[in-house]
């Protein structure tokens, strides 16, 4: 399972805590026998960690995300999930001994949750054979089976648990949500999971769920309570020899939605026909929703509860596309044979592709997509995400998740490939931001909006006015307070920290010593808010005027004459660099942050303002906050070095860019290694063609 | 502060006698300030978590010939703290006493005094004299009861015209800033505030608050640095 939330850890923790644990499963085994088992699958296994995109406020954003897996081939293949590996970008996968090797997402099925990674061995150190895993029958598992989950555990190490199977055919309960989706596909219509006590938890997903002989007999997916659920091998080495064999599964459509007989139907076999899918095969036919279907291309179908519906949608997913079949079904009592060609049926939905210019993701209409909004077609992109300040939503009327966008600047958009193309001629020669006409579908309406797309200019911020500080901090006075340092019924306010090297220091205020008046008048904190309000009524004095303080110090009352000077909080520049290649931003590093991390006046350093989640910068664990002293070798004093730096190594496409850090009082280096082989990385992707 | 300044002119405006100018001297003041007060129109769009507008309507303050302009924060709605504001689109234009329409843009914000400074959007396309600046030869201090008189414009729905208000100083507040509470009518948000001699008492930058011109000098000069900066980089 991925560390980060996705609807497996959901579901897991939802039930972890509703549901009393299983009891632990009788230990009868010769150790022996675990021992074979594991050595078996042990070398097999793998650690995936993934820079994913996904689609949030208008952009493909990264995170990163770990789960497991397993080789399955010696050509380097590996099974894991779709919810782990599926929208990777990046993936590098650690083997059994540590290391970690480079490799790429194959091919992936979101309806299985199956996905296939292949290691590039070219890059693998150690040249001895892949330890490759056996598939076992998951059908001939039986309740009580002992079975091991392997894998790695919220991102650790390979790791073994021990169960039994609790159940080899189950379902997620209704009350759950019972509809377990990945990209718009119900798993659960086609998948009913081992259920298994082994424990396992985020960053199992994908990991093997292995027999006492050593075999794969699922692949783990989902935590149910104190349950572990695991695709059964039977689907899941299918699906995986498709996606190896031709980079998807072909599946035919119908447009058949069946459902389990209702008690009162008065028939005692068959699938009741939910529905029938406008412009679908059966439809065409005249299949009809009450139709109680008895056979389908020669086979016996029935569902007497939900439960049975998996194995009846896999037989129609499953008949070899473009198949003349029959369909034999009840009609008021009579049975009618309705004959039809199958379709290809492809994904709920398609790829998403980003659209800076615009501030959005849009993704192509598939077959089902279109039917779903009762779409006379494919044709147009349908919006998937918007950015909260982008040019969509800024348009007026707003451009919205869920629009469908048909025209731009007149020219129809059947497709993102004629967005991104249409975009691109727009914007040919173009400074800035350039106004399309654009025409869209809103639901049943169709209306047209001015879009301002481009890249926009950079205005100059509006500043905030310098103000005078005392360089000082304070805390409120509290009556307690007072009363506890012998002042009881006396006001202040209690400095807590003077700025080194600053005026109110050389004034001689000190840590400890109360405020009792400000220019003559007395000072009043009593609660931490009111603080707030002694710096507003210095922030309206004038930079460089004198003011005297009135203090307390051990006791005896003084006064200090102070010159105000500007608040170290308005008074210095940041100058931010966002750099897109290794997803950071670097800024100055203010005295003010000098002063609070004690860090010294004349260190030479750059701050790390932030990093991307799942960039470059972030994969090798540097962090926000962190303080930058060096880029491979030499330092960075200034925003200007960094940004000079980061640009060469961008331009030298280097393999690794050392980075010399400091945090808190720690110093080290972390090396950062960017993926230059998709011209890396920001804003380069191509639009998917239809 | 100020509720209590109020109290205090509202205590005090009941009780003094009323030195009324003579209307010709409010006339006087109107004329020779009437192009120094502009209207300014317009919409402002800002990133604050998603995009925001923000409809602009009021009066400025010319503070130089270049086109330096002071108004409220009643005025210019902008966030206002110690973090800088992104604009991402503007509208924002100045009615000059010709008729002609030119853009301008925000500088600098003043959370603690409430003041907003503006300058015009391109320098080089000022027309020459098109701005016709207060005389910056401050008034002497006030004192509460002295005669007032704001030079400001009408709304916009009554033609933004140049209009006149005398009143009294009801309180002088002298700590930390000088400021003055004058109660007229109009708020006086973004107008210019003259003794009975055409001389600048200040800008009225709150309710019923003049912020006293001695106090704007340096406000000025940081708003002149701010717009000689140029943007640091390119947005997406």
């Amino acid at each position: 399972m991925k560390l980060k939330l996705g609807p497996a850890l959901l579901l897991s923790a939802a039930c972890w805590t509703g549901l009393p644990a299983a009891p632990a499963a009788p230990d009868i085994l010769n150790q022996e026998v675990v021992d074979r088992a594991v050595n078996q699958m042990y070398k097999s296994l793998v650690r995936i960690m993934v820079v994913m995109e996904a689609p949030r406020s208008g952009r493909l954003e990264k995170n990163l995300g770990a789960g497991s897996g397993a080789i399955i081939s010696e050509k380097g293949y590996i099974i894991t999930n779709h919810h782990v590996a599926g929208r990777g970008k990046r993936l590098i996968c650690r083997m059994w001994d540590g290391e970690e090797v480079e490799s790429r997402l194959v091919a992936t099925d979101p309806l299985t949750d199956i996905a296939i990674v292949q290691l590039d061995l070219a890059k693998r150190k150690d040249k001895e054979p892949l330890h490759v895993a056996k598939f076992g029958a998951s059908d001939k598992l039986k309740i009580g089976d002992v079975v091991l989950a392997m894998g790695c555990p919220a991102a650790v190490s390979q790791s073994v648990t021990k169960g039994i199977v609790s159940n080899t055919q189950l379902m997620l309960p209704a009350f759950l949500g019972g509809d377990l989706r990945e990209e718009g596909e119900q798993v659960g219509s086609v998948v009913r999971w081992i259920g298994h006590d082994a424990v396992i938890f985020p960053g199992n997903s994908g990991g093997p769920l292995v027999n006492l002989a050593g075999e794969i007999v699922g692949v783990n997916e989902i935590g149910l309570g104190s349950l572990g659920g695991a695709i059964p091998s039977a689907i899941a080495q299918d699906v995986a020899q498709q996606l190896i064999g031709s980079g998807r599964v072909q599946r035919s459509w119908t447009g058949i939605e069946g459902q389990a007989r209702p008690k009162n139907l008065g028939v005692e076999r068959g699938v009741l026909v939910g529905g029938v899918l406008p412009d679908s095969p059966a439809l065409a036919a005249g299949l009809a929703a009450g139709d109680v279907l008895v056979k389908y291309d020669g086979v016996a179908v029935d569902a007497r509860i939900n439960e049975d519906l998996p194995a009846f949608n896999r037989l129609l997913l499953s008949t070899p596309v473009g198949k003349k079949v029959e369909a034999v079904a009840l009609r008021e009592g009579k049975e009618k044979t309705f004959a039809f060609t199958t379709r290809v049926r492809g994904k709920a939905w398609a790829d998403e592709v980003e659209f800076k210019e615009w501030g959005m993701v849009v993704r192509n209409l598939t077959l089902l997509a279109a039917i779903e909004r009762q779409r006379p077609d494919t044709n147009g992109v349908l919006v998937a995400s918007v950015g909260l300040a982008s040019a969509v939503t800024d348009a007026k009327p707003a451009i919205r998740e869920g629009c469908i966008l048909l025209e731009v600047a007149g020219q129809p958009v059947r497709s993102a490939a004629e967005l991104r193309k249409v975009t691109n001629d727009q914007l040919k020669g173009v400074e800035g931001t350039k106004p399309v006409l654009v025409k869209f579908d809103q639901g049943k309406r169709q209306l047209l909006t001015v879009v301002k797309i481009g890249k926009e200019q950079k205005k100059p911020d509006v500043e905030p006015a310098r103000k005078p500080g005392l360089s000082t901090e304070f805390q409120a006075l509290s009556p307690d307070l007072a009363e506890a340092l012998g002042l009881k019924g006396r006001s202040g306010a209690l400095v807590t920290l003077v700025y080194r090297g600053h005026n109110a220091a050389r004034a001689g205020l000190k840590q400890g010593d109360i405020l009792l008046k400000l220019d003559g008048e007395p000072v009043k904190c009593e609660r931490p808010e009111d603080v707030d309000d002694l710096y507003a009524q210095v922030r309206r004095y004038r930079i460089g005027k004198e003011i005297p303080l009135e203090i307390l110090r051990e006791g005896q009352a003084q006064t200090i004459s102070l010159k105000l000077e500007e608040d170290l909080s308005t008074s210095e520049e940041r100058d931010p660099y966002k750099d897109d290649v290794f997803d950071l931003t670097v800024e100055k590093l203010t005295e003010l942050e000098r002063i609070m991390r004690d860090l010294p006046a004349d260190l030479k350093a750059v701050k790390i303002a932030s990093v991307e989640t799942g960039g470059w910068a972030q994969l090798a664990s540097i962090g926000g906050g962190d303080v930058l002293l060096a880029i491979d070798g030499t330092t960075t004093a200034d925003v200007a070095t960094a940004k000079k730096l980061l640009k060469q190594a961008a331009a030298n496409k280097a393999k690794r860019v050392v980075f010399f850090l400091r945090r808190g009082i720690h110093t080290f280096f972390a090396e950062v290694e960017p993926d230059w082989s998709n011209g890396n990385n920001a804003g380069k992707k191509k639009a998917a063609k239809k | 502060m100020k509720l209590k300044l109020l109290l205090c002119g509202a205590f005090l405006s009941t009780v003094a006698a009323r030195a009324e100018l003579p209307p010709a001297t409010v006339k006087a003041i109107h004329d020779a300030n009437q192009d120094s007060v502009l209207m300014l129109s317009g919409t402002l769009k800002y990133e604050a978590q998603k995009l925001r507008e923000l409809t602009v309507e009021g009066p400025a303050t010319v503070v130089d010939a270049k086109g330096l302009l002071i108004t409220s924060y009643s005025i210019v709605r902008l966030p206002m703290g110690a973090r800088k504001t992104e604009i991402r689109e503007s509208t924002l234009k100045v009615k000059l006493p010709s008729g002609a329409e030119l853009p301008v843009r925000v500088v600098l914000t003043d959370a603690d005094l409430g003041a907003v400074l503006l300058v015009p959007e391109n320098p080089a396309a000022v027309p020459a004299g098109a701005f016709k600046p207060v005389k910056w030869d401050t008034a002497a201090k006030a004192q509460p009861m002295d005669p007032v008189v704001i030079v400001g414009r009408t709304e916009k729905n009554y033609g933004g015209l140049p209009d006149a208000a005398p009143g009294k100083i009801n309180a002088v507040d002298r700590k930390p800033r000088l400021l003055y509470t004058c109660a007229l009518l109009a708020s006086g948000d973004g107008e210019a505030a003259f003794d009975k001699d055409g001389k600048l008492f200040g800008i009225g930058i709150g309710p019923q608050t003049i912020v006293a011109a001695e106090e704007l000098p340096d406000l000025f000069d940081q708003a002149r640095r701010a717009a000689a900066k140029k943007p640091t980089a390119d947005k997406e």
